[in-house]
């Protein structure tokens, strides 16, 4: 009895540890030396068989793995379907298994630490996964050819992402029906909005809506705020940030976030609704028309239903002295692992993949990307935009004279705050629309940031 | 190796299998046989992982890096000051002592209702415990269409002109909490409920009997009886929500990420955010570990104060 329980307990062990290992790949079995015939002794001229021709054996295809997240446009058939063409656009012996996540960022960090990183990890932060060594970088030859901004998403001179396309912040679009009943127009200044805020006040309406309960969706005033205002007059602000030479105590941070907490005190954003609301609704109640004014990303020109029922302008957060200022993200989604087994044909698949017309086609209509790509129109991409996006496209992103500053928050280069850091300044935001102290914020926000700082720091 | 030999190797292995099974396997030999493999699951899947975040809550473990250093309880000491910690333990306090205190409420009163033993009964027990065996995701999710802004209860509500204004169930952090504590408690009352009821069931008729022909009435049978003996029920009940709920992280994400501004972010969120979003793998292993005895803790204590109640009889 003893041997037998012992004996089971032992297979019971070895299953179990055999299931709890990762998969490894099984040694090849050693052939065993063929038997040396015995040469036959010929009398007779022996015909020379021609030899069978043998069939080729078939290369095991390249495995490569991929994970995305998907949106309404950009659904599971979309990422299948483009794989597809692009596989048949190489004629290369690889096969892509796809995958998707609600979280990537946070999905790819598990995989990350279970190394099992995607050869393909779409729109990850890029500043994360670069500086643990887990991306490959552009080769800059690649960049030049290819893209009009080459060196626009550089973190420590290298590109981690191709600059493939370009979204804009700090945008507030708005109901040109309701501006011309209230018979205000886009401001120039900050006073003129704040003045045009309180005429759709008076008239009734609830000036700005936000969709906050979602906490990247509610950062949209806060992240305009600090671009337009803290990076317009200082576009390298973040890097003395993070080299310790200013905090988000200082003046001009807090003036930049003092400006959304004077919109909730007036009543021109009601915060308690905002946080209630999500992407989803607040994108609806515009299109239905009772919204002025809904500040979201250049990704929104592409939304709206052709029969919205009113004219949708735009016009970009004004500064108190009016100068005009865009703030931009630059990059695009692929993100190439630095740990593949198949670099080479990974690289392949990537470049091919980031530029591919039914790619760029989908991006640029569902998500009104502008793309940033060499040697192409708009034409070329197969798309039908509004009026706006167009002039926006050609006298905003452009335009070398219009000054354009990163996204805070939203940069895919050395701008990038800390890992983590960036929930906390959105959970701010969102304290500041219940009400609380902006001083009070600003210094919890530097508190975190340094010991995070530290702490990260050490780990590295 | 040769073929012959692997042929032998596998044939002897083969015949140790066969003659194991054909062996007399003993009723005893079979259950250690279980044993040791749950064991063994439970080892790889709960202990061994518990002693790595412990491990991991010395060190400055960064989750995209192999390498950490030790830097002793300088995590812990952190802990002290982390004002995030504190409010997400106490709001995390706050809801699993309201959750286990509404579900073992509601789902004793329901299990009331439902001790009748005919079919209608039977089908109202499966409806009442649907909820749990439902993923907190999916709950979630549709409880976050019916409680945002322009969301179903807000129209139903304006549409009957019970509020003229919608009520930020989500958006206002106290609304926001006590919407979760519903939300929470509506799953978990299911799970009460099938435990009261098999407690109930349990409870001999004869002594409710003999209670009623004593002359008492039915408050009477239910406090000296009834209740004494439910006990055992009490007591998982209230044990397993307080774990359940203390560790509570999939309807939050859903239905508020933590918001508004962290005012609804539990400890289990909390740690996720830090040790993922935030790189900061030891910083959250502390936390975890934190977690792990205060779960402990309150636990234990529960567990004898109330086991003092059962009565064996």
């Amino acid at each position: 009895m003893k041997k037998i329980t012992f004996a089971l307990l032992v297979f019971a062990l070895a299953i179990s540890l055999a299931a709890c290992s990762s998969p490894a790949e099984e040694p090849a079995a050693v052939e065993e030396p063929t038997a040396v015939e015995e040469p036959v002794a010929v009398e007779e001229p022996v015909a020379v068989e021609e030899p069978v021709a043998e069939e080729p054996v078939a290369e095991e295809p390249v495995v490569l793995t991929m994970v995305t997240h998907e949106t309404e446009a950009l659904d599971a058939d979309f990422w299948l379907n483009s794989i597809d063409a692009v596989l048949a656009d190489l004629d290369a012996n690889i096969v892509v298994e796809w995958s998707s996540t609600a979280d990537r960022d946070n999905y790819a960090r598990q995989l990350a630490a279970t190394d099992q990183f995607p050869d393909i990890a779409w729109a990850v932060t890029v500043s994360d996964f670069a500086e643990a060594g887990l991306l490959v970088p552009y080769d800059q030859e690649y960049l030049d050819e290819y893209f009009v901004l080459p060196n626009a998403s550089k973190i420590k001179g290298e590109a981690w992402a191709p600059p493939v396309g370009a979204q804009l912040f700090s945008l507030v679009f708005y109901n040109k029906a309701i501006f011309e009943e209230v018979g205000i127009e886009e401001p120039a200044t900050w006073d003129e909005f704040m003045a045009n805020s309180q005429a759709l006040l008076d008239a009734g309406y609830i000036p700005q809506q936000m969709c906050g309960a979602d906490t990247w969706c509610a950062s949209f005033p806060g992240v305009g705020l600090v671009s337009q205002n803290v990076f317009g007059d200082d576009p390298e602000w973040m890097l003395k940030r993070k080299a310790g030479e200013v905090s988000f105590s200082d003046p001009e941070f807090v003036a930049a976030m003092q400006m959304l907490a004077d919109q909730v005190d007036a009543g021109y954003i009601d915060g308690a609704a905002a946080l209630g609301t999500d992407f989803g609704t607040a994108n609806q109640a515009f299109y239905d028309g009772g919204v002025p004014m809904y500040m979201q990303g250049s990704w929104f020109f592409g939304y709206p239903p052709e029969d919205m029922g009113f004219e949708m302008g735009a016009f970009f957060l004004p500064r108190p002295d009016g100068m005009e200022v865009a703030s931009i993200y630059v990059g695009g989604g692929t993100r190439v692992s630095a740990v593949s087994e198949h670099p080479e044909e990974l690289m392949l698949f990537a470049e091919a993949f980031e530029k591919h017309p039914d790619v760029m086609h989908a991006v640029v209509q569902s998500d009104a990307l502008f793309p940033m790509m060499k040697d192409m129109t708009i034409e070329d991409y197969n798309v039908e935009m509004s009026d706006i996006w167009y002039d926006t496209y050609e006298n905003v992103v452009m335009n070398d004279d219009f000054l354009k500053v990163s996204a805070f928050t939203w940069a895919n280069n050395d701008l990038d705050p800390i890992p983590g850091w960036k929930d906390e300044f959105y959970a701010s935001i969102q304290n500041i629309l219940l009400g609380d102290d902006v001083v009070e914020e600003m210094a919890r926000l530097d508190k975190v940031w340094d010991e995070s700082a530290a702490r990260l720091a050490q780990g590295e | 190796m040769t073929n012959a030999q692997n042929k032998s190797i596998k044939e002897q292995f083969l015949t140790v299998i066969k003659s194991f099974w054909k062996q007399k396997i003993t009723h005893f030999g079979l259950l250690e046989l279980i044993v040791f493999i749950g064991i063994l699951l439970y080892f790889f899947m709960t202990v061994l992982p518990l002693f790595m975040a412990f491990g991991f809550s010395f060190t400055n473990q960064n989750v995209l890096y192999k390498t950490s250093d030790f830097i002793g309880i300088a995590n812990y000491i952190d802990l002290l000051d982390d004002k995030s910690f504190i409010r997400s333990l106490w709001m995390t306090t706050r809801l699993s002592l309201l959750v286990t205190l509404a579900a073992n409420v509601g789902g004793l009163l329901i299990a009331l209702m439902l001790n009748v033993n005919d079919r209608y009964h039977g089908a109202l027990r499966t409806i009442f415990f649907i909820p749990q065996v439902l993923s907190a995701v999916i709950v979630s999710f549709i409880w976050r269409i019916i409680l945002v802004d322009r969301g179903l209860l807000n129209n139903f509500l304006l549409e009957i002109g019970l509020i003229e204004n919608p009520i930020h169930w989500l958006g206002d952090p106290d609304m926001a909490f006590r919407a979760i504590v519903i939300v929470v408690t509506w799953q978990m009352i299911g799970f009460c409920t099938v435990v009261y009821l098999a407690s109930l069931q349990g409870i001999p008729q004869d002594l409710k009997e003999a209670a009623e022909i004593d002359g008492a009435n039915r408050w009477q049978q239910f406090w000296n009886v009834v209740w004494p003996l439910l006990a055992p029920g009490v007591t998982i009940n209230m044990v397993l929500l307080l774990i359940m709920t203390f560790k509570l992280y999939d309807q939050i994400a859903v239905l508020t990420s933590g918001g508004p501004g962290g005012r609804t972010e539990t400890l289990s969120f909390y740690i996720i955010r830090v040790a993922f979003s935030g790189n900061q793998l030891g910083y959250g292993s502390t936390m975890a570990v934190v977690l792990f005895i205060a779960t402990g803790i309150i636990s234990g204590l529960v567990v004898s104060r109330l086991k003092r109640r059962e009565i064996e009889y």
